[in-house]
């Protein structure tokens, strides 16, 4: 059925009893990317853009607005520094249309692969 | 791809729709800009999911309504979006070219400062080019300038 739609307030498993689907509504990524150094998306949800700001530093840009600025953003990097524990990846800088993911390797903002964020929160 | 009657739905799954049925397009034109004198210039890559559902239609709302977005944001009363139906309720953009989806994404993702007056003053402030007129590596990028003798035949090539 083309462009079918089921309207439930529950699913219920045979043994494991029952979950509201406002868990699972709740609980999904909003938005996710994932780039390499040049900023092109490779893949992403609800991603109009990103921007690249400076080394290691880039926006993304929401295609659909969240709510409010209170989202969880986990942002990560392949780092292929030979120090990778000195190396973070982080998110930053929340607004509803937009967050900034960083890279650093022993404290050097850096351009690295396989860079991902995803997030979650509410939309608007 | 004939886009279902979207108007009503809600963005997010509209976008569900567009990444489920449509191709990514990959697009080769960049958006470089400055919006501080000490910054680097910053380049905004339009994401492919983003440019097939611009160009197929009936799924982006149109611009006033982020921007519309954008002003209750700016409050400092602002606490959270209120009129998320001006994305979803709105008739949305009717299909465009890959230039459309360039103009459209500056006037949403670059600062308004920026795009409003980017050829006025003693520099230009944004130039769209190709990806290959950019630096082929990413060496010195944080001292990155839009270039201060680029002709606007140039830009236009």
């Amino acid at each position: 059925m083309a462009n079918g739609k089921i309207k439930a307030d529950q699913i219920e498993h045979s043994t494991a009893g029952s979950l509201d689907t406002q868990y699972v509504v709740q609980g999904s990524a909003k938005a996710w990317v994932k780039f390499d150094s040049d900023y092109v998306a490779d893949d992403s949800l609800n991603v109009s853009s990103v921007t690249d700001i400076s080394a290691g530093t880039g926006d993304i840009n929401y295609s659909s607005s969240m709510a409010n600025a209170n989202t969880a953003v986990c942002a990560n990097a392949l780092v292929t520094s030979t120090a990778a524990s000195a190396s973070t990846s982080m998110a930053y800088d929340f607004a509803t249309t937009k967050h900034r993911n960083k890279c650093s390797s022993n404290g050097v903002d850096t351009d690295e692969n396989l860079r991902t964020s995803i997030v979650m929160g509410d939309l608007a | 791809m004939q886009t279902p009657k979207f108007q009503g739905t809600h963005l997010f799954d509209r976008l569900c729709w567009a990444k489920e049925n449509l191709e990514p397009i990959q697009c080769d034109y960049r958006v470089v800009y400055e919006d501080s004198v000490d910054g680097c210039a910053k380049i905004l890559v339009p994401d492919p999911n983003f440019c097939a559902a611009f160009v197929n239609g009936g799924i982006i709302p149109k611009i006033e309504n982020y921007w519309a977005l954008a002003e209750d944001e700016a409050k400092p009363d602002f606490v959270k979006h209120t009129r998320g139906y001006l994305l979803h309720e709105t008739e949305p953009m009717p299909a465009g070219t890959l230039e459309e989806c360039i103009e459209f994404l500056i006037m949403k993702d670059i600062p308004q400062s920026v795009w409003q007056s980017y050829n006025k003053g003693n520099k230009q402030k944004m130039v769209i080019c190709r990806k290959d007129q950019l630096p082929a590596t990413r060496e010195w990028r944080n001292a990155w300038k839009i270039s201060d003798d680029l002709s606007i035949d140039l830009m236009a090539a």
